[in-house]
Order: structure tokens, then sequence, then C-alpha cells
């Protein structure tokens, strides 16, 4: 399906800046029509030949350029149950790159330039949230040392305590990404995701982004999910047996146990930049606009920059003699 | 291109900078430097006793003049005095007690340059004397000794290890030649002087590669960023709002026990002393350096 302008039968997508639905040839606000489509070979708008990929739920027309949703990949068992919609346009998106890339003296002069932000696609990533409970049980005894002098005699006492923590940790939407395309270690640095705008699913706002439906379901992510929060629940237990000097355990037992999951599609800009042959990926939460990307090195740049710094310090230190013999 | 030079102007306008102020000084013509300014008149000119009478009168003037060129380059008075007698009783009546043969030549310097008031600066200020003492002082191997006894900034300037340096070249030409022996001690001070004044000032080129290097390497580091991003959650960042409790929570103290250990107390010291300067008998510091011949 595509959403259609009622005004002037342009493709009417998300705005993230107006949280609206708005049509970018006549500006009109919530205009939309929705135009479903017969099938998945041929767009709806102007009946070319389309080919999403195996698990693309949202994607554009090669042809005419409309942003189309694959109605079936979001119904049934894959109707997402929650969305937080984009927050950033793909303005912000760039500008969050170049703020965090500015700085690097060795990316490519390409780097970013309008040429190539051409490519940068917005994406909604699926994931699992998963709610866990978690509960520890750590009985042992501790120990508590405390020295000092009197004369020519050193005392120590030892205390010995019997020490029992049962402690109960509850955590709600751990996300799992449920992409076979998307990196896992990538999608985790792209957390944290504010929560509080997670809203009830509505197709609307994939228009204007490309999308995914899962790949993996939540019983195959249920162990990645308690993998990410097992590091906690530990500091936090060992936050609880506070200042001893020893601990020896007698019993240490960790349950975690996962209560519900609930699917939901997050918004992540994706730029992917070529160089040399070679294709880098940069990611940009689009919710909060942390970046995540690894640069590229322009070889010309370093020797460059390195030429320069080195004979700075030559020609300065050989002035600064020169001043000096004058003196 | 642009974006290079945005990055970079920084280093050109330092070198222009630098450039400037060299242009400006050859300019200005300030291509000598002028010498320093006398400030003590308490003393006279003379600056060559040659009670030994080793030197003809054409050679004290001669050396008069070479050490008058010299003071004016280091800011500092240069003495030559020579004897030939036994300053042992002299040295021993000036301490009051008994002192090593090879220190009676530093007694009478030091005296010496004190009553005179030498000092390029002020009366007992920057300047050095070299007393050469021709009577064979020592009574074991007969050496004869001398001693360049040095005041004001020369006592740091000029160090025992650098005025002994300047000795065992003086020593070297002393018996045969002694005007050139005494031409090398103004020479001497003169260099160590000099070298003093200017050392920090001209690092050599291999130091200058080695900071360039170093420059060079910790700037491409401090750019040479290539992290793919970082984790920004933390162990409560999914904890439930109030979802963390305890069904128990026990510490509960079992036994104490208390150990003694008896200490080992060492007893014991040591001392140590060091050397560098001392002061003469007219109360006035100086430092230097003895040899012998």
């Amino acid at each position: 399906m595509l959403y259609r302008c009622k005004n002037c039968g342009s493709n009417v997508v998300y705005d993230p800046k107006s949280k609206k639905m708005k049509c970018p040839h006549c500006e009109g606000l919530d205009t939309e029509d929705a135009i479903a489509g017969e099938s998945l070979e041929n767009c709806p708008n102007c009946g070319a030949p389309v080919k999403p990929t195996e698990y693309q739920s949202a994607h554009r027309c090669a042809h005419c350029g409309v942003y189309l949703i694959v109605d079936e990949r979001i119904a049934g068992d894959y109707k997402p149950h929650l969305i937080i919609p984009f927050k950033l346009d793909k303005n912000d998106a760039a500008q969050r790159l170049r703020t965090s890339f500015n700085h690097r003296l060795f990316m490519p002069d390409s780097f970013l330039s309008e040429a190539t932000l051409e490519k940068m696609e917005g994406m909604y990533v699926p994931f699992f949230l998963f709610d866990i409970h978690s509960h520890y049980l750590w009985t042992g005894r501790g120990t508590r040392i405390r020295k000092w002098v009197s004369g020519d005699t050193e005392y120590t006492e030892t205390k010995i305590f019997r020490v029992e923590r049962d402690m109960v940790a509850d955590f709600e939407h751990v996300p799992a990404d449920a992409s076979v395309v998307m990196d896992d270690d990538i999608m985790d640095l792209m957390e944290p995701y504010d929560y509080k705008l997670l809203e009830d699913f509505q197709q609307k706002y994939m228009s204007g982004f490309y999308g995914e439906m899962y790949s993996q379901t939540a019983v195959e992510l249920t162990d990645r999910a308690k993998a990410k929060i097992r590091p906690g629940v530990e500091q936090m237990m060992q936050s609880s047996l506070g200042s001893y000097t020893t601990l020896t355990p007698d019993q240490r037992n960790m349950e975690l146990e996962e209560q519900q999951h609930e699917y939901a599609l997050l918004p992540v800009w994706v730029y992917t930049y070529n160089y040399h042959g070679k294709t880098y990926n940069y990611f940009v939460n689009g919710q909060s606009g942390k970046v995540i990307g690894k640069s590229p090195f322009a070889m010309s740049k370093v020797v460059g920059y390195c030429a320069t710094w080195f004979g700075f310090i030559m020609l300065a230190g050989q002035l600064i003699r020169m001043i000096m013999e004058v003196l | 291109m642009l974006q290079y030079l945005k990055r970079t102007w920084i280093f050109y306008s330092i070198l222009a900078v630098l450039l400037l102020i060299y242009g400006v000084l050859i300019l200005a013509g300030k291509q000598k430097f002028t010498g320093f300014t006398r400030g003590n008149n308490a003393c006279d000119g003379v600056r060559v006793f040659d009670n030994a009478d080793l030197l003809s009168d054409d050679e004290e003037a001669l050396l008069q003049n070479y050490i008058e060129d010299a003071q004016d380059k280091v800011g500092c008075d240069i003495i030559v005095m020579t004897l030939n007698e036994s300053i042992k009783d002299y040295a021993i009546a000036d301490q009051g007690y008994e002192i090593d043969e090879s220190r009676y030549v530093m007694v009478y310097a030091d005296n010496f340059y004190d009553e005179h008031a030498f000092g390029y600066d002020i009366p007992h200020g920057d300047g050095c004397i070299l007393l050469d003492n021709w009577n064979r002082e020592d009574s074991v191997y007969g050496y004869a000794y001398n001693w360049i006894s040095t005041s004001g900034r020369m006592i740091h300037d000029l160090d025992q290890y650098e005025c002994q340096e300047i000795l065992d070249d003086v020593n070297e030409y002393v018996n045969d030649n002694p005007l050139k022996a005494y031409k090398i001690y103004v020479d001497g001070v003169v260099r160590e002087m000099m070298a003093s004044d200017i050392s920090i000032y001209k690092p050599g080129y291999g130091l200058l590669a080695i900071l360039a290097t170093i420059f060079t390497v910790v700037l491409f580091f401090i750019f040479y960023q290539n992290e793919f991003g970082k984790k920004t959650t933390g162990n409560d960042t999914y904890l439930k709002k109030g979802g963390l409790s305890f069904n128990r929570k026990a510490d509960v103290l079992e036994h104490t026990h208390v150990s003694r250990r008896h200490i080992e107390r060492s007893s014991g010291g040591s001392g140590g002393g060091g050397g560098g300067s001392h002061v003469s008998s007219g109360g006035f510091s100086h430092g230097g350096g003895g040899g012998h011949h």
C-alpha cells in the first residue's frame, strides 16, 4: 500500500518535525488516502515491477520513488505491537553525523557530501522488547578485618558473618533486534531508546521510510535479552553485599525468567558510504541521534597532515634558533 | 584544500610570526649581542698579577687585553694571578686549622678576590680568578697547585667539574707556555659561560627531529579515531521503576577473634654530606675547583 495526497496525488509521508503526515509536493498536512496494493510484485502507483527483499516490510519503488508498505508483512503474526516514530528527519540525522565526524581530520572530502547523503535512508528495525523477572539467591560467609597497633603489638580483629541475600529485580522492555540483516552489536550500541515515546503501532508512521519484519523469533532471542541484563543483576547483588573484606559463597543462584515480550519497530537512519571499493555504514538513532560509525581514512590526508605537523616543528625550531642567534 | 587550510592556518600563522620577528630583528640591525654593562667601579682594571714573573711585559699586556675582551662577552671579571712562594702559613693562619695542601691556593684566591672587590656587576659579584702557585707546595709528590675561584652567578654557571676540566687543559701547557695556558683558561671560562647561557635556547637538529616526530605521532593518534561507538546503557537502564527488592537481607555476626603480632623495631640511620660552594674568611660565597702540575 501507499499513502496518496488527496489534494495533489503525490506520495504522503510521515514528517518527524510536524509529527503529522505531510505531502512533500503541496505541503498539505494529514491529506493522505491509503491506497491498497494488489500484489507484491507491482508498484500500486506506477505499476512498475518492484522487488522487496526477503524481510522488507516497507521500501521504495525504484521507478517512481513512492514509499510502499507491504501489507502482509505488517499483519497477523507480523503486526508490530509498538513503534517509536522517527523524531529526527534526514537533515537532523545528517547534521548529527557531521557534528560527530567533523573533527576527524583524515576523513575523505566526499564523506557526507550532498551527493552521498542522497543514499541516507530511514529504516524501522524490528525488535522484541522483553520483560524479565530475575531472582538471585546468595548465601555465604563474609569477613571484616580491622588492624591497629598499640605499642610494639599489631592487633588483627577478624569478624565472621553469615550473609544472606534474596534479591528480586524486574526489567522491562529489554530490547533485542530481530533482524538478521542488521548487525547485533551495532543495534546494541544504538540503545537506549526513550520508551516514553513508544506508541501503539500505526502503519502510517512507516510511509517515507524503509522497514523490516522480524526475521528472528522471540523464542530465539530470549537468551540474548537475558544475557544483556545478567551483568546488571550480578552488579546489583555485589553492591548489596557491601563492604566485606572477603566473601565466600555457599550458594549463588540467579534465575532469569521471561514474563512477556512485545514486537516493536524502532527508528534508525542508515548512511552508506563507498570509498575505494569498500562500503562503510553509519547509523544514527532516529530518536536520540546517537551516532555509530567507523572512520575511513584518506591516505593522502594522513600524509599531508603528518608532513605539515613535522615540518612545522622543524621550521619553527629553526626559526627560533635563528632568532636566538640574532639576539 | 580549503578544509586543509582551515585546519592548519594556526601552524602557518605561527611560522609567519616567527619569520616576521626574525625579519624585524635583522632590519633593526640587531645582529650581534652588544655585551654586558659593567656595574662595579670599586676595583681597578688590572686583571693580570704575574707575581711569579712568568710572563714578559708584552705578554702581560696581551693577556690583559685578551681578558678585557672576554669579560664583556660573558659579563664576568676574569683574573689571572701567579705566585711562586709558599702560602701554607698564610692559609693555615687564615683558616685557624690544618687544611689540605691543595686547598692553600683556594684560601689565597678567595681572599685576593674579596680584598680587591672584583665582580663585573657589583663588588664581590660575578667573576673568577685563576691562582697558579708555582711553588711546589706538595710535600710528597712535589705538585704545584692551582685553583679557579668563582663568585656570584659563576658559582653555579661554572661548577667544580667545569673548573677542573679547564685546569686540566691549562696544566697541559702551563709549564712550556704559560701565556698559551692562561689564554686557554680565559677561553674555557668564556666557552662554559656562553654554553650555560644559550644551551636551553638552541636545540640541535637531532633534538628538533625527535620533538617533531613526537609532536606528529601524538597528533596522529589524537585524530586517529576509529571507534565504532560507545555503549551508553547502564546496568539499570531497563530496571523497572521500583523493580529492585530484597526478600531477605541478613548479615549475622557468627564470631570474632583477635590475633596479635609483635613488631620488630630496627634502629639505625645514615648521614651524608654534599659539596658545592664555600664561604671565605671574608664572609663571601665562592665556588670553584683545583688542580696541580
